[in-house]
């Protein structure tokens, strides 16, 4: 039987749900601290005004129940369903005001793209965005990349009733160790190091390329923070191709593949443990699947003229193909090469790359490669059994954090994810082409979507039509959450709002 | 538990060796897809 909410799971939901927008809030001080540094007085304005409505926002839905209980999986479930739509729309209002956006729905398509770390954007002229905003959009893509309730958990917005049913709703079945606080102390700090080292390499490196030098610490910061949590903004509008700079894009493809590998094979690796990193499914089959891409790949592009010399597709071939398995999202190409110049063979090369993106437990998107390797060793285990005899039992094992044996569920659980990512990047595509778009663009911007991919070809842009902007944004919606948190969201919903239906046996007794 | 002076520089080093050969092994990544490009590059060249 479904379960259906009761009042008071709805309000217990309504407490945890506020005291995530009062979090939210938390995040517009970034920005509104920035806005005073700079002296961007409107900018400074909006987000305290934000502020203002998110704390109101939040202080109300806390009182739909002052005690809340501890919650329960049920519970966990609808408060990050929720929570994902309800800091999206927050998140929006300041951005839309900023006065770079057509509408509303653009505003929030890029508030989705943020949190989601999808990266890609419907902005109008980017360049000219004030300081503020743009400290703003990195801030989500950190909230997002890390996990709203990851953050959320780690300052203690929880306080000690911290469930591991939030944890595990938010698409991060894997706990670095045992207990979930530690968990996220460790992705919060481990994060940080990253992006701190890093800021201050590609900031050297801006400051020499000749940007100065409060800009190249600002900028280096965002595209650090885009780079190591696989998100996709940029400050400018031709991404990282605006800085013409080599050693940048060498420390970009560095982040981006740290950004890549899960949390929880970094804290094996911190403790000495480097050899679990080489055993693990997901490094093998992260080896062998981008070696067979790139060779498909450059097969394909030695034929285009803008890859005519051997230096230029190195450089450019490596960044594209490491930016969308990563599910990044950074280009050194422009929207017009990407669909003109680069083969269509190329092209859809990129988009098969992204829609398996990279490891499980990481800040990146897809697929996930431990999924792949899993159904890979499932097909093996059936080919195994067919030309073994009746008596004997095939068992087949893989290393993941220890070495594993691969049972049934292990193998139902990879198989129904990656269905309903197959799914959702074929009606994605059906949804483009229906709107009279290209096939090839609209599969590749169905997976960059659904992916959390964000390199768009030029389809996603401000002025396109209204109901392929919000199935976009349902797809990187359900993408970050790995469909299971929202379809078990939207079926809860269902149930509840429809009116109980009384047995038959029960039926006949009250009326005879 | 409280962990002394000596073990948190240990564990540091540790740490630090580790991520210098993780990322050194991803440096070995990067150059085993660009010595992928070169091969399939020169052998399409050599076809055309």
């Amino acid at each position: 039987m479904w379960q259906r909410f009761t009042l008071y799971d709805i309000r217990v939901i309504g407490h945890y749900l506020g005291m995530l927008v009062l979090f939210s809030a938390l995040l517009m001080v970034v920005p509104f601290v920035t806005a005073i540094i700079f002296g961007e007085w409107e900018p400074a304005s909006r987000y305290l005004w934000s502020l203002g409505i998110a704390l109101l926002l939040g202080s109300a839905l806390r009182f739909c129940r002052i005690h809340p209980g501890r919650l329960n999986r049920q519970q966990a479930l609808a408060v990050v369903g929720f929570a994902w739509i309800v800091l999206g729309i927050n998140c929006s209002i300041p951005l839309y005001y900023s006065g770079h956006y057509a509408t509303f729905w653009d505003a929030l398509f890029d508030a989705v793209s943020g949190i989601t770390t999808t990266g890609a954007s419907l902005i109008v002229d980017l360049d000219h965005l004030s300081y503020a905003d743009n400290m703003f959009r990195f801030m989500m893509h950190l909230l997002g990349g890390l996990g709203v309730i990851v953050v959320a958990l780690s300052l203690g917005i929880f306080g000690k009733r911290a469930s591991s049913s939030l944890f595990t709703s938010e698409a991060r079945s894997e706990h670095v160790v045992p207990n979930i606080i530690q968990s996220t102390y460790f992705i919060a700090r481990l994060t940080g190091a990253f992006i701190g080292v890093s800021t201050v390499v590609v900031g050297i490196l801006m400051i020499v390329v000749g940007i100065e030098p409060a800009r190249a610490i600002l900028q280096s910061f965002w595209v650090c923070v885009s780079g190591f949590v696989t998100g996709g903004f940029t400050p400018m509008q031709q991404s990282i191709f605006y800085y013409h700079a080599f050693s940048i894009e060498c420390v970009l493809i560095l982040l981006m593949l740290l950004g890549s590998i899960s949390f929880v094979v970094y804290s094996e690796i911190l403790r000495g443990r480097i050899g679990q990193f080489f055993r693990d499914i997901e490094t093998h089959t992260a080896l062998i699947w981008l070696g067979a891409m790139t060779v498909v790949f450059t097969a394909s592009l030695a034929t285009s003229p803008l890859f005519s010399d051997m230096l230029t597709m190195l450089r450019r071939g490596i960044f594209m193909i490491i930016s969308v398995f990563t599910t990044t999202g950074f280009s050194v190409i422009t929207n017009n090469q990407l669909t003109t110049v680069m083969t269509s063979g190329a092209f859809l090369s990129l988009a098969v790359i992204m829609a398996v993106g990279g490891c499980a437990g990481s800040t990146s998107g897809g697929i996930k490669f431990s999924r792949v390797g899993i159904i890979a060793k499932s097909i093996v285990s059936t080919i195994k059994e067919a030309i073994s005899p009746d008596s004997a039992s095939v068992v087949i094992t893989f290393n993941h954090i220890g070495r594993r044996i691969l049972s049934a569920s292990i193998v139902k659980e990879a198989m129904t994810i990656f269905t309903l990512y197959v799914v959702t990047y074929m009606i994605g595509a059906l949804v483009g082409i229906a709107h009279g778009y290209d096939a090839q663009n609209a599969i590749f911007e169905s997976v960059a979507m659904t992916s959390n991919g964000g390199l768009t070809t030029g389809l996603a842009t401000s002025g396109m039509p209204l109901s392929l902007e919000i199935f976009y944004i349902f797809q990187m919606w359900a993408g970050r959450l790995e469909f299971i948190t929202l379809l078990a969201l939207a079926v809860q919903i269902v149930v509840s709002v429809l009116p109980r239906r009384i047995p038959r046996d029960l039926e006949k007794r009250i009326r005879s | 538990m409280q962990k002394t002076r000596a073990e948190i520089v240990s564990s540091i080093k540790t740490g630090a060796k580790t991520i210098s050969l993780l990322i050194l092994s991803l440096l070995c990544f990067i150059l085993f897809l660009d010595v992928i490009m070169v091969v399939i590059r020169f052998v399409v060249g050599l076809a055309n």
